[in-house]
C-alpha cells in the first residue's frame, strides 16, 4: 500500500515536471485565467506576443488586453464553457499588446474543472496568426477587385462549372440578352453557340478543362437570347470560384472587326475596279485618242502642201484673170485659216494627251531608290536649264545640300519642274533670285527652293497641285507640273509645302527622305 | 539583190493612216510593193494564200488595236510559224504603252515604233524606216 502510494506520488511528480516543461517552452503563448478574468499565470510565450511581462499580466483581466471588438464574442464564449454547454472554444481575436498596437491571435479556451466538477480555471492557448491574418485580408481585398474588375469589364466574362453557367458579368447579360444571372443560371453553354461550331467548343472546353491553365483563342458565333448570331473570339481560363473549380470565359465581341473587314473587302474590291478601269482609261487615251489626231495632224499638213501647190498655180498671172475671186478669196483666205486653226487645236489636244499620260504614268513608274547627292543633282538640273538662266539673268545660290534618298529621275523631274515655275513666273519688275537650301528634321531632308517672283495668293495654294490648274492662266504650259510634282513626292513617302506673299517671294519645300527606310515599298502609290 | 523589191505587207485598220504611210513610203521609194490589210485575219489570210505571189520577201509592218484580229496576237501567230518566223515584223502603232512594248518583245517582234503625232515626226519616221527596211539582209520565205 505504502508502496503504492509512493509510487503514485512519485509518478505525479515526474507529470508535474512535464507539465511545467511543457508550459515553459511551448511555441504557443499559455495562460491560467481565473474565473473572473484574471491571468494567473502565463508562460514565457504568451509575454513574447502580448508584449507585456508575466508580472504586469498577473494584474490584468483578458477583458484588459482585448480588442474592444472582439470582447462581447470572447465572453460570449467563456459563459458558454462555464455553463458547461461546451467543453472548449476557438475563436480568431486581437489583443492590445503593451505597444497600442493589436495582434491576431487564434485563442483556444477551455475550462479546467475541480474533483466536484465545479469549476476551477481556464486554459488560453494563444498562437500570433498576425501574418496569416493579413494574407487574408489581402485576398479579400484582391479577390473583391479582381470582382470589380470583371464586373466592370467591358468584355463579356462567364464563369461556368462543367459547361454549366454560373455566372455572367453585365457585358455578357447584355451579349447574351440576359436580364439576370438567373437567367442563365445552370444553362449549358455549347447551346449558345453556333450549331456548326458545337463539337470544336465542346472540344476546347474540355481541353482547357484537362490540361494547363488556359485555353486556345477560338474564333466562333455565339447565339444571344433573341436568336441573333454574335461573331465572338473565345478564350477559357481555369479559376476557383466560390471555393469550387470551375472555367472562367471570356467572349469579345467582333461583330464590328467583321463588319470593317466585309466593308474593307468591298472598298478594295471598288478600288481595284477603279484601277483597272483607270489603266483602260490610260490604254484607251494612248492609242485610240491618238489615232484620229494623227490623221487630223497628217492629212491637214499635207492639205496644206497641196493647197501651196494650188496658190502657186493661182499665182501665174494668166490663170488668175480667168479665176473667180470668190475662188481665190476660198483658196487663199478660208481653207489655210480653217487648216490653222486644225493644227492649233490638235497641238493643244496632243499636248493634254501626253500631259496627262506622264502624270498618270508618274503613278507606275517603277522607282530605284539609292542615296543621292543633291549638290550633284541640283547642279546637273541647272546645267540642263542653263540657256534660260543665262539669258534671262537669273542669279542662283545653292547651299551646301544634304542628301537624300530616292529615285534619281524622279527627283531631278520634281527640281526641274520648281525650277521651271520660278522662271516662268518671275516677276517682270527685278530680276529673278533663286535659292536652294536643306536641312534635316526628324528622319527627313527639308529642300528650299525661294524665289523673289510674281508670289501666289493664298487662295490658290491649295488648287495649285491639282492637274492642269495653271498659276496663270495665260502663261505657257498646261498646269501639270507641280502635279507631278506632288505626285513624285509622295511616292517617296514624302511631302510638298507652299508659302508665299503676292509680288514678293514664293517658297516650296520638299521633304524627301534621309534614307530608304521612309520609303514604303515600291514606292507609293495613287 | 536590193531590198527595193521586197514587198511590205501592212496591216492597219484606219485607212487615215494607211493612206500616210503609204505615201511616204513611196516618197522613200518603197512604194512599189506595198500591200494593205485592214485587219489581222486579213494579213494571216495573205500569208496563207501567198503561193500566187512571185515575191519572196516580206516585211510585215503591224498595228496592234485592230478588229478580229489585232497585231498583237497576229505577231505570236507569224513567230510560232516555222516558215514565217524568219520575216522581219515591225510594229508601227499609236500606243507606246510599256506592257505592249514588252509583250511585242517578247513575242520576237523585231522592232516597236510609235507613230508620233506630229507630221513632221511622223514623215521622219517613216523616212528613217524606209532607210532601214532598204539595207535589211531580209530571208526569202519558201
Amino acid at each position: 500500500m505504502n508502496k503504492n502510494i509512493a509510487e503514485s506520488k512519485n509518478n505525479r511528480l515526474k507529470t508535474d515536471i512535464d507539465y511545467k516543461a511543457i508550459f515553459d517552452n511551448s511555441a504557443a503563448g499559455i495562460a491560467q485565467v481565473s474565473l473572473d478574468g484574471k491571468f494567473l499565470k502565463v508562460n514565457d510565450y504568451f509575454s513574447k506576443i502580448t508584449g507585456y511581462s508575466a508580472k504586469e499580466l498577473l494584474g490584468l483581466s483578458f477583458v484588459d488586453i482585448t480588442h474592444p471588438d472582439d470582447i462581447e464574442k470572447d465572453v460570449e464564449f467563456v459563459e458558454k464553457l462555464v455553463s458547461g454547454q461546451i467543453k472548449k472554444y476557438s475563436m480568431h481575436k486581437r489583443y492590445i499588446k503593451k505597444n497600442k498596437k493589436h495582434v491576431w491571435i487564434n485563442l483556444t479556451g477551455s475550462l479546467v474543472l475541480n474533483k466536484d466538477k465545479s469549476p476551477a480555471f481556464f486554459i488560453a492557448v494563444i498562437e500570433d496568426i498576425s501574418e496569416y491574418k493579413q494574407k487574408e485580408i489581402e485576398l479579400h481585398e484582391s479577390e473583391e477587385r479582381y470582382r470589380d474588375l470583371v464586373e466592370l469589364s467591358p468584355l463579356a466574362i462567364a464563369v461556368h462549372i462543367k459547361g454549366l453557367f454560373q455566372y455572367m458579368n453585365g457585358a455578357c447579360l447584355k451579349m447574351f440578352k440576359a436580364q439576370s444571372i438567373d437567367e442563365v443560371k445552370n444553362l449549358r453553354l455549347v447551346d449558345f453557340i453556333t450549331r456548326n461550331d458545337r463539337r470544336i467548343v465542346t472540344r476546347s472546353m474540355s481541353f482547357a478543362e484537362k490540361n494547363i491553365s488556359r485555353g486556345r483563342l477560338l474564333e466562333t458565333r455565339i447565339i444571344d437570347f433573341s436568336g441573333e448570331e454574335i461573331p465572338v473570339l473565345f478564350v477559357e481560363s481555369k479559376i476557383y470560384f466560390q471555393g469550387k473549380s470551375a472555367t472562367l470565359v471570356i467572349f469579345n465581341d467582333i461583330s464590328a472587326k467583321k463588319r470593317n473587314e466585309a466593308e474593307q473587302k468591298i472598298l478594295i474590291d471598288q478600288l481595284t475596279e477603279k484601277n483597272e478601269e483607270l489603266e483602260r482609261i490610260v490604254y484607251i487615251s494612248s492609242h485610240d485618242m491618238r489615232s484620229p489626231l494623227i490623221n487630223i495632224e497628217g492629212w491637214s499638213k499635207h492639205l496644206s502642201e497641196q493647197l501651196r501647190v494650188v496658190t502657186d498655180f493661182l499665182n501665174e498671172e494668166t490663170v488668175k484673170k480667168q479665176m473667180n475671186d470668190d475662188l481665190e478669196e476660198i483658196v487663199k483666205k478660208e481653207i489655210p485659216l480653217g487648216l490653222n486653226y486644225i493644227n492649233l487645236s490638235v497641238a493643244k489636244m496632243a499636248g493634254l494627251l501626253n500631259g496627262l499620260l506622264d502624270v498618270s504614268r508618274t503613278g507606275q513608274i517603277k522607282m530605284r531608290v539609292q542615296r543621292i547627292d543633291m549638290n550633284e543633282l541640283i547642279e546637273k538640273v541647272l546645267d540642263s536649264m542653263k540657256y534660260q538662266i543665262n539669258t534671262s539673268g537669273v542669279k542662283v545660290s545653292v547651299a551646301d545640300l544634304h542628301s537624300c534618298c530616292g529615285d534619281a529621275n524622279m527627283i531631278n523631274q520634281i527640281f526641274t519642274n520648281l525650277i521651271d515655275n520660278s522662271m516662268k513666273y518671275r516677276s517682270d519688275r527685278r530680276d529673278l533670285r533663286l535659292s536652294i537650301s536643306s536641312k534635316i528634321s526628324d528622319g527627313y531632308v527639308l529642300y528650299t527652293v525661294r524665289d523673289n517672283g510674281k508670289g501666289i495668293p493664298e487662295s490658290k495654294f491649295n488648287s495649285i497641285f491639282d492637274l492642269f490648274n495653271k498659276i496663270d492662266p495665260y502663261s505657257d504650259g498646261l498646269g501639270l507640273g507641280l502635279s507631278i510634282v506632288k505626285k513624285m513626292v509622295s511616292r517617296h513617302g514624302g511631302d510638298v509645302f507652299v508659302s508665299s506673299r503676292e509680288g514678293s517671294y514664293t517658297k516650296f519645300v520638299i521633304r524627301l527622305p534621309l534614307s530608304d527606310k521612309n520609303i514604303p515599298a515600291g514606292g507609293n502609290n495613287e | 539583190m536590193s531590198n527595193y523589191d521586197i514587198m511590205i505587207v501592212m496591216a492597219e485598220d484606219d485607212h487615215g493612216h494607211a493612206s500616210l504611210i503609204e505615201r511616204n513610203f513611196k516618197a522613200a521609194g518603197l512604194g512599189k510593193n506595198i500591200y494593205r490589210c485592214s485587219d489581222g485575219i486579213e494579213a494571216l489570210e495573205f500569208f496563207s494564200d501567198m503561193q500566187e505571189i512571185a515575191a519572196r520577201k516580206f516585211v510585215l509592218i503591224l498595228d496592234i488595236k485592230m478588229p478580229r484580229m489585232n497585231g498583237i496576237d497576229v505577231l505570236k501567230k507569224i513567230k510560232a510559224d516555222s516558215r514565217l518566223k524568219k520575216m522581219p515584223v515591225i510594229m508601227f502603232t499609236t500606243t507606246d504603252d510599256e506592257k505592249d512594248v514588252q509583250l511585242c518583245h517578247n513575242y520576237g517582234c523585231n522592232a516597236y515604233i510609235t507613230k508620233p503625232m506630229e507630221y513632221e515626226s511622223f514623215v521622219s519616221v517613216i523616212s528613217s524606216l524606209s532607210s532601214y527596211i532598204k539595207i535589211l539582209k531580209i530571208p526569202s520565205i519558201n
